[in-house]
């Protein structure tokens, strides 16, 4: 039969393109890895972080282990963000202050659990840039696509954050912000912020 | 009976365009530069891609990226084959089989309810899974067959390279 002789053929197509995309991969300098960071041995207990931001200690419970205590403001629905905020993709210190007082706000801390725990901004959820894999699952069960989620990192340098929201828009998230300034910023300032947080 | 169908189909201006040489030729070519470009963004960043891939949680994660880059390469290799005609019919089966797995990807996500980009064209993002996804990869999937049923090799690179080596 032609067309199973064509299926056939098809298949090796294919066969030959997993070859050179393998070895193609391989030899950019920028090729990513065959098996994601996630798989790699490194530990897949997600980190453990407390509510977002509710301002109140009795609420700064933690949840279960494993999983992501993402929960905006209580009682408080995300006010729709300007077209241009959007456009534009980053937030400045104050305007941070004002989405989270105004709730319904997910605060993304893209750095390593290391530095997450050291501090950041209170209420912050940690979902490592370059553990994204590992945490895919939890952030997408724990923040809603059509929240607003501000994503930041160290300082104004880093990049964590602008892949994180990259990527985070890709997933399908249509209210993605960063907020540049990073935890350097915030911590010298007196604006809420977390400590060393207890693992579970 | 049987003959007289036939006798009718084949006397069908409708199908005789549609199995023409020309209109497969176009067909072919159609076909080839779309996959071409589908896969072109996909081929400079797979990692994008393999999020996309990611979202529609089929696949263990650690799996996701080396499906990318197949797939990716899976679908540039089979344009470029298209557009040049060589091994057409084969390409067309291969684009063919992608699809359906494509249709199978999305109808579950559909039943599972996730909106989520489709990871279509190039890295873009911005089209979201449906049924109008399906309804354009059916489309695509009669394109692929009408090429690999009624492709002769007319302009096509195998068959100048044939016919050259047979006057050599």
């Amino acid at each position: 039969m032609t067309v199973f002789r064509d299926l056939t053929g098809g298949i090796l197509i294919i066969i030959a393109a997993g070859v050179i995309a393998i070895a193609q991969n391989a030899a950019r300098t920028d090729g990513i890895p065959l098996v994601p960071k996630a798989a790699d041995g490194v530990s897949r207990k997600p980190y453990t972080s407390e509510p977002l931001s509710t301002g109140d200690p009795a609420a700064a419970t933690h949840d279960e282990p494993g999983q992501i205590g993402a929960e905006p403001r209580e009682g408080a629905a995300a006010a729709p963000l300007a077209a241009e905020e959007l456009a534009s993709g980053v937030v400045s210190r104050d305007r941070l202050k004002e989405l989270l007082a105004g709730g319904g706000v997910f605060v993304i801390d893209a750095r390593l659990p290391g530095e997450y725990e050291s501090g950041h901004i209170e209420g912050a959820i940690n979902i490592p840039y370059e553990k994204l894999p590992e945490y895919y699952d939890k952030l997408t069960a724990a923040v809603p696509l059509d929240a607003i989620v501000v994503c930041y990192c160290q300082s104004v340098t880093c990049e964590d954050s602008e892949h994180l929201a990259r990527e985070l828009k890709f997933i399908g998230y249509k209210n993605v912000l960063r907020y540049t300034g990073g935890w350097d910023e915030w911590s010298q300032t007196g604006d809420p912020q977390a400590g060393s947080t207890p693992q579970n | 009976m049987a003959t007289d169908s036939t006798t009718v189909r084949s006397s069908n201006p409708l199908t005789a365009l549609l199995t023409s040489k020309g209109f497969v030729l176009v067909l072919r070519l159609f076909l080839g530069a779309l996959f071409v470009f589908s896969a072109s963004g996909k081929v400079l960043d797979p990692e994008k891609f393999a999020i996309a891939a990611r979202g529609y949680k089929l696949l263990p994660v650690a799996l996701t990226n080396l499906f990318a880059l197949v797939l990716a390469w899976s679908e540039l290799l089979s344009g470029i084959l298209l557009i040049l005609g060589i091994y057409a019919r084969q390409a067309a089966a291969a684009i063919l089989l992608m699809l359906v797995m494509f249709i199978a990807a999305i109808a579950t996500t559909i039943i599972r309810g996730l909106a989520i980009d489709c990871g279509c064209f190039s890295n873009e993002g911005g089209s979201q899974t449906g049924y109008v996804l399906i309804v354009r990869n059916l489309f695509l999937i009669t394109g692929c067959l009408i090429v690999m049923r009624f492709d002769s090799g007319f302009f096509g690179l195998s068959r100048f390279v044939s016919r050259s080596a047979r006057r050599a």
